[in-house]
């Protein structure tokens, strides 16, 4: 409440501030918000949305990814691969770091050791796990990795073993190019003053407030269309909704519960289905949940399709596979588990809980999944399961949930680089379980062998066939109550031109967009 | 003090009880703050007489529907009535205020005696007990509290409890300093009257006012800190209804269905107004004089 008025008592004031310094001319930059702060926009450091998307403004890779998940050059104006597919020679050049620094081989490789040393301490340090010595590297058994500059616009990467998402990899937040000098003269601080080679620069940063960005003076890629970018830290959905909505920001995304509202209002939505699966893992590993049995009846006791239109306002795409559309080589198939609560009681009976049990769902702090969690308690009180909701703060959550305390919990994956492995391979592999992101323990020979084959396949369609099998049989042993791929809605101002929802996160870097 | 009330004489307290509630009534607005509150309280705890949907089990294609003849006050978000939640909640938010009060009141009431009683040492560190409690500022100690806890109605009314027994001690604290010393009570001593004689008979009877008027004083507060709680998510845990949380669960919905926060809103503002009313009228009655020490005032 107090919050609220003071809000309203803030932009009455800058309401008269505006007024009186004459101005109602409408500022050049672009002005985005984030819900949360970044933590830090150091590449090898920045583990969260908002931090890795800041980050990705500010430095470069070696390649990037269009909006729609493409691999296009970056530093690397050109590149080939072996036919082996181990040796990878990009060519570096044109690349200018924002203290005017050109950007040579030597910088990138560098900047990519540096993301692997174990002195530096990444918690992305696998994004290079492909590249051959790195794992010795990170592991203080050697002192380097293949990763070599021949020239200064030369750059020899070689693998360990082949790996067709690998160009996806550097594309990543994690694998972004720092100046190395500024990263050794800063250390730890250079998380807050970052130096890259990326469209944008960090002219300020107010925790709390506002993150400032100006185009990149030495970098040819922002020449386009806009001066700068504002970025204000704006947690409230409903402050973003009315920020938006008296012109102070150029991109919203619409909250579901207030998409009927917009689309009533004649507004041109963006759409887009995200690469994210929205899931309840069950602990596979832990009585009752051991028993596929119960979890497929977890799955039949949920009306998943009355969720998504009731609560969702039908901003979401039933998970009837694993693998969103996007990433498909085929259609999703039909859902092999239709809402059935009397269904679900019998498999109950059978699994031998014909009273029920109690259980535990864990969720972080975020008011939309309560909502969600509070009807699937709804429904699964009907097949007889007492749900306990536990919130936590997401880094107790996710220490809970890594170690595999909680019976079920509720979280989503998203794809780091747009391929179908991304999904299987963390979510499902034996190899992947507790952090790694398969938490629900999930553990299933065939499934593992099928993965492990389908990464040595470079043929996209033979690799799918593989990937669509394991699917198959993740959806048949039913370790997650599968929910949803979200779909994403945002509304942009009048002015601004050129803008699409990205694929991946940090797919869009605002150089192509312009204000008129 | 009339001579009268002091020695516990009966017939002389009852006419002042008598005179204490015609100064009451003669007072419109607490009169007024009392009978929207007793409203208020009877169908909350009768929620039958005026709902029959149940405010927990969902019936999601009913979802968000506006107030109607069926729904006076709509549904929420799972379809269910809002009317009936927020009798229901009502309910909870009320009998978790009650229940704290009640447990600051006890521990106050034992801390602040043995302080002001006894005095010396005990007095000094019981005090700066209080004096530690207060430095917190209330609604962060609750919200660490809750946060380590598991949430619920129990733990909720012992930390509210729990929070509150400070301004309790020190209002009892200061009156028995300025009762103790009194003649008559040195004429009960003199008499032979043991400490628990003393205390039970001859000095709580006199703080009794001034607690019934902080105990609903703070009985306003109580009830908003609970709903503030469960906004956040540290309080009633869903699907249970609270006002708190069901105005946080309304707010995403502030546009397309704002009936979800303005009347839960609404009714919490009610109660709070009108136990704030009922609390001053009570100060009013029940001392005329106002002799009742600020909050937190030591002598």
């Amino acid at each position: 409440m107090i919050r609220r008025l003071l809000s309203i008592a803030v932009s009455l004031i800058s309401a008269l501030l505006i007024v009186s310094c004459g101005g109602g001319e409408v500022s050049p930059v672009l002005r985005l918000a984030l819900q949360t702060e970044p933590t830090n926009l150091d590449p090898a450091l920045a583990v969260d949305y908002s931090s890795g998307w800041v980050s990705s403004l500010i430095h470069s890779n070696v390649v990037r990814f269009e909006p729609d998940g493409s691999i296009a050059p970056d530093l690397a104006r050109s590149w080939s691969v072996s036919a082996d597919g181990l040796e990878y020679v990009f060519h570096v050049t044109g690349g200018m770091f924002s203290d005017g620094r050109p950007v040579t081989a030597i910088d990138v490789e560098r900047s990519l050791t540096r993301l692997v040393d174990p002195s530096t301490a990444s918690p992305r340090w696998w994004v290079l796990e492909p590249v051959a010595g790195a794992s010795d590297f990170h592991a203080g058994r050697s002192g380097g990795c293949s990763i070599k500059a021949r020239d200064d616009s030369t750059l020899v990467i070689r693998l360990g073993s082949p790996a067709s998402h690998f160009l996806s990899l550097l594309a990543m937040p994690a694998a972004g190019i720092v100046s190395p000098a500024a990263a050794d003269s800063l250390g730890r601080d250079y998380g807050r003053t970052p130096t890259g080679s990326g469209p944008w620069r960090l002219v300020s940063w107010t925790s709390g407030d506002e993150i400032v960005l100006e185009r990149n003076p030495f970098s040819c890629e922002a020449a386009a269309g806009i001066p700068g970018i504002n970025i204000r830290l704006i947690p409230e959905s409903m402050t973003r909704i009315a920020e938006f909505e008296v012109g102070n920001l150029d991109i919203l995304e619409i909250p579901p519960a207030e998409l009927e509202l917009w689309r009533s209002a004649g507004v041109r939505l963006l759409r887009s289905q995200e690469l994210r699966i929205v899931y309840i893992g069950l602990n596979t590993e832990k009585a009752p949940f051991d028993d596929p049995r119960v979890r497929r009846a977890l799955n039949m006791a949920v009306d998943i399709d009355l969720v998504i239109g009731r609560l969702l306002f039908g901003a979401a795409e039933r998970a009837t596979g694993v693998v969103p559309a996007g990433l498909r080589g085929s259609p999703l198939p039909g859902p092999l588990y239709r809402y059935d609560p009397e269904g679900a009681v019998r498999l109950l009976e059978e699994a031998g809980y014909p009273d029920g049990f109690t259980m535990e769902i864990w969720q972080r702090e975020n008011p939309e999944s309560g909502r969600i969690l509070e009807s699937m308690q709804g429904f699964l009180a009907r097949a007889g399961i007492e749900v306990k909701l536990v919130t936590r703060e997401w880094s107790a959550f996710k220490q809970a949930v890594d170690m595999g305390t909680p019976d079920a919990f509720y979280l989503d994956w998203f794809a780091d680089y747009p391929e179908a492995g991304n999904f299987l391979v963390p979510l499902f592999h034996s190899e992947s379980r507790g952090g790694g992101g398969n938490r629900a323990g999930f553990s299933d020979a065939a499934v593992d062998s099928i993965l492990d084959a389908a990464s040595a396949v470079s043929d996209p369609a033979a690799r799918w066939e593989l990937y669509a099998e394991a699917e198959g049989r993740v959806l048949e042993a039913a370790p997650w109550i599968f929910l949803w791929f979200p779909v994403r809605y945002e509304v942009v101002s009048h002015r601004l031109e050129g803008y699409e929802i990205p694929v991946i996160f940090n797919g869009q870097r605002f150089t192509g967009v312009s204000l008129r | 003090m009339a001579a009268g009330t002091n020695t516990g004489d009966a017939a002389a307290r009852r006419g002042e009880t008598e005179k204490a509630v015609a100064r009451f009534f003669s007072n419109r607005t607490a009169a007024a703050g009392l009978i929207v509150l007793g409203v208020i309280v009877i169908v909350t705890i009768l929620p039958g007489l005026v709902t029959r949907f149940d405010p927990i089990g969902m019936d999601l294609p009913a979802s968000l529907q506006a107030p109607s003849a069926e729904h006076p006050l709509g549904t929420d978000s799972f379809g269910r009535d809002v009317l009936s939640r927020v009798l229901h909640g009502g309910r909870v938010s009320l009998g978790v205020g009650l229940t704290a009060r009640t447990i600051s009141l006890i521990l106050g009431l034992l801390a602040g005696t043995i302080a002001g009683y006894f005095g010396g040492r005990l007095d000094n560190f019981i005090m700066r007990l209080a004096d530690i409690t207060f430095a917190f500022p209330t609604l962060l100690l609750l919200i660490a509290i809750m946060a380590v806890v598991t949430p619920g109605m129990g733990a909720l009314s012992v930390a509210l409890g729990a929070v509150g027994w400070a301004a309790m001690a020190r209002l009892v604290r200061a009156q028995i300093l300025s009762i103790r010393g009194r003649d008559y009570v040195q004429a009960a001593r003199a008499a032979g009257a043991g400490h628990l004689k003393l205390i039970v008979r001859y000095i709580l009877p006199q703080c009794l006012s001034p607690l019934v008027v902080v105990f609903t004083l703070g009985l306003g507060m109580t009830i908003m800190a609970e709903s503030s709680l469960s906004f956040l998510g540290l309080g009633i845990q869903p699907p249970h209804p609270s006002w708190g949380g069901m105005i946080s669960r309304g707010i995403p919905f502030m546009r397309t269905a704002p009936w979800l926060t303005i009347l839960p809103g609404l009714v919490l503002t009610l109660v709070i107004c009108s136990i704030n009313l009922v609390g001053d009228g009570l100060r009013d009655a029940l001392d005329p004089r106002r002799l009742v020490p600020p909050k937190g005032g030591r002598k």
